[in-house]
């Protein structure tokens, strides 16, 4: 349980560490909607962050960029990227490291688009907003962008109700691309798609991050699509990790229940059911409200393996000892008692 | 096993008229039409789950739609229970009828409900609109037990409140509530999962598993997701512009897809694993509008796999074993 969640961890593109948010709401009481989240993205890397919805995910994601709603205050830990820590710079040191190192396709965005602009006029505005490039320049940098999303040059003075659902969601990407960002945050980008619209926007985000070497943090509450796109997942509930490591071993060894129940109740076509008893496995009970937190382990009032002191000792942080040295943690009780039996 | 059939869809076509200009009217063009749906044929049996699968715009909620009458179909016969739907004659199922055995659930369990009604108001509508219950007391048992079938349960926590006091789970399930109080015998189910998070999806597909194993209802389950159906469905059908291009049973369909778009549809559904990243068909493009459609195959435009003869020849099903049958030149 070291602060280091591996060796070398110093390489890391952007670092959360112990990151705690609150929201003050309107009925006085305080929601802590983050609590102790760390992770790391590495350059070049694409990370998942998945859970159910209220999970903090994307409140994990306004923290990082800071755009949190004026109630909300990180209460503790930092957030370094490139060893810079975030939390400390002025809001206006501060966007200058929004969409020029790090950018955000927002939930949804692709439904915010303003109707009344043309597609490629608003993707110029993020440019001349963000860069001291000059108009034609500016222009000349929307057809490339077009180009890098597959978005036809034809298309680049239509206006958003011309486009599809893909192609808006081509063109948020091409937006948050604009200022050659180093890292891409994704909330939910293929959630309204179709399946197919959804393969051609994920192979799109690997194409991309081939091309520009770009980081990525996917946020999605669905498991085939950061089975399909990650490198490491972070699996969140009730605004802490459960469990955090390579998709590999967190989804062919998941040591939490909650990723246990979690993997096992997504239809999986790979995995047909036997026929007599198709019921798929489901999580009992609903996450916990933020503001009435119950003590001890967040999952424990849900766990199918909860025990005594479930209910009383939040869980820490614990290695999964692989022996290959990949990176695997899990806060659960379970673990702690097989290491200290061992 | 020869069930009784419930719906029988014959040679079904909605076509929505376009709006024309004045212009065109005078130099008399002929009136353009969406075919969404052009030539549809399926049965369902009692009790038996049909997944109908396709993406936005290839026409199935147009058959939800149509089939419990909220459309009026251009050509060929709806059948429920061997009664004409959408008729004028006397030996049609009237509406009212029609929508008291055949129930919808809707995708959006937000905007489905009543915000300004109670749960107990929701629920007991279709029984006073359908002028079923016999007094207060027949109805609150009744909506009682619905309730707690959809597995709200103890119910009378739930009787009083409003749907924002709800999750989205919850109140999907106050919608199939509301659907089975009237114990339907077929449900129409749009979309009924996919605004829902994992753990909750799975906990209303079991709830449907469930009501049909006990109450024997036939479900059509309209879907974009493949993921969800093997799960699920007895039978599949693949729609493609208005056309089934690829039916039968769940698990002879996903284990041998015939039709290059099953096949491609199959291959983007992303597996729940790393280790099992499969090689993706992704089409270009998307379903193309069908105002215009393509000659001979409809699908021949964007087929991976298109031969000279696909742009001529327009491929009817053809039976390949076991009720499994694909419109495919190449099938076999």
């Amino acid at each position: 349980m070291t602060d280091a969640l591996r060796p070398g961890s110093g390489q890391a593109l952007l670092s959360a560490r112990h990151l705690t948010t609150e929201f003050h709401l309107a009925d006085k009481t305080v929601a802590r909607a983050l609590e102790d989240v760390s992770f790391d993205v590495l350059p070049g890397q694409t990370v998942g962050l998945v859970g159910e919805s209220g999970c903090g995910k994307t409140t994990t994601l306004m923290s990082v960029m800071r755009l949190l709603p004026s109630n909300g205050r990180i209460t503790a830990g930092n957030v370094y990227f490139n060893g810079n820590d975030l939390l400390a710079l002025s809001e206006r040191d501060m966007r200058a490291h929004r969409w020029k190192d790090m950018a955000i396709i927002f939930q949804g965005a692709m439904n915010a688009l303003n109707p009344v602009l043309r597609i490629g006029d608003q993707i110029r505005e993020a440019i001349l907003l963000h860069d001291l490039m000059d108009r034609a320049a500016a222009d000349r940098r929307v057809d490339e962008l077009l180009e890098l999303v597959g978005i036809p040059r034809g298309r680049r003075d239509q206006y958003p109700h011309q486009y599809s659902g893909g192609m808006r969601q081509r063109a948020m990407i091409a937006m948050a691309l604009a200022c050659s960002p180093d890292l891409l945050f994704a909330d939910e980008p293929t959630t309204a798609l179709d399946v197919m619209i959804q393969a051609q926007v994920l192979e799109l985000l690997k194409e991309i991050q081939k091309k520009l070497g770009l980081a990525i943090v996917l946020v999605t509450h669905d498991l085939g699509v950061v089975a399909e796109m990650c490198d490491t997942v972070v699996v969140m509930y009730g605004g802490k990790v459960a469990e955090y490591g390579s998709a590999e071993l967190v989804y062919n060894q998941p040591q939490h229940p909650y990723t246990q129940r979690l993997l096992e109740s997504f239809p999986d076509l790979n995995r047909p059911p036997d026929s007599a008893n198709r019921d798929l496995a489901t999580i009992p009970g609903t996450p916990p409200r933020l503001n009435a937190l119950p003590p001890g382990c967040r999952f424990s009032p849900r766990c199918h393996m909860s025990m005594d002191v479930c209910a009383q000792v939040t869980p820490g942080k614990v290695n999964v000892s692989t022996g290959s040295g990949v990176l695997h943690q899990v806060a659960c009780h379970l673990l702690n008692e097989q290491e200290i039996n061992k | 096993m020869s069930a009784e059939l419930i719906l029988e869809v014959r040679n079904l076509y909605k076509h929505f008229p376009m709006r024309q200009s004045l212009l065109n009217m005078f130099r008399r063009r002929r009136q353009e039409v969406v075919r969404a749906v052009d030539g549809v044929s399926f049965e369902i049996k009692k009790g038996e789950v049909l997944a109908l699968v396709g993406e936005s715009g290839c026409g199935k909620t147009t058959i939800a739609r149509t089939l419990i009458g909220l459309e009026k179909a251009t050509g060929g016969e709806i059948l429920f229970k061997g009664q004409g739907v959408g008729g004028d004659d006397d030996t049609s199922i009237s509406l009212k009828k029609l929508r008291q055995r055949a129930q919808v659930v809707f995708q959006d369990p937000y905007e489905s409900l009543n915000p300004r009604a109670t749960i107990y108001d929701i629920v007991s509508e279709p029984l006073v609109v359908h002028d079923l219950i016999k007094d207060d007391q027949d109805r609150h048992e009744r909506v009682k037990r619905a309730l707690e079938e959809a597995g709200l349960r103890p119910a009378d926590d739930y009787l009083l409140r409003y749907p924002h006091e709800l999750s989205g789970g919850q109140r999907q399930r106050v919608v199939i509530a509301g659907a089975m109080v009237l114990d339907p015998e077929l449900l129409l189910a749009d979309e009924p999962v996919s605004m829902l998070d994992v753990s909750i999806r799975a906990e209303i597909l079991n709830l449907l598993n469930a009501l049909r194993r006990s109450r024997g209802v036939s479900i059509l389950f309209i879907t974009h997701d493949l993921g969800t159906v093997g799960y699920f469905a007895d039978r599949l059908a693949v729609m493609y512009l208005g056309r089934i291009v690829e039916v039968g049973p769940t698990a002879e369909v996903l284990k041998n897809p015939q039709h290059p778009y099953t096949k491609a549809l199959l291959s983007v559904v992303p597996a729940a694993n790393p280790k099992q990243r499969r090689k993706m068909v992704i089409l270009s493009g998307e379903t193309p509008n069908p105002i215009n459609l393509p000659s001979g195959c409809r699908f021949h435009p964007r087929c991976p796999v298109a031969m000279e003869a696909c742009r001529a020849t327009d491929p009817s099903l053809v039976e390949l074993g076991k009720g499994h049958q694909a419109a495919c030149l190449l099938a076999k």
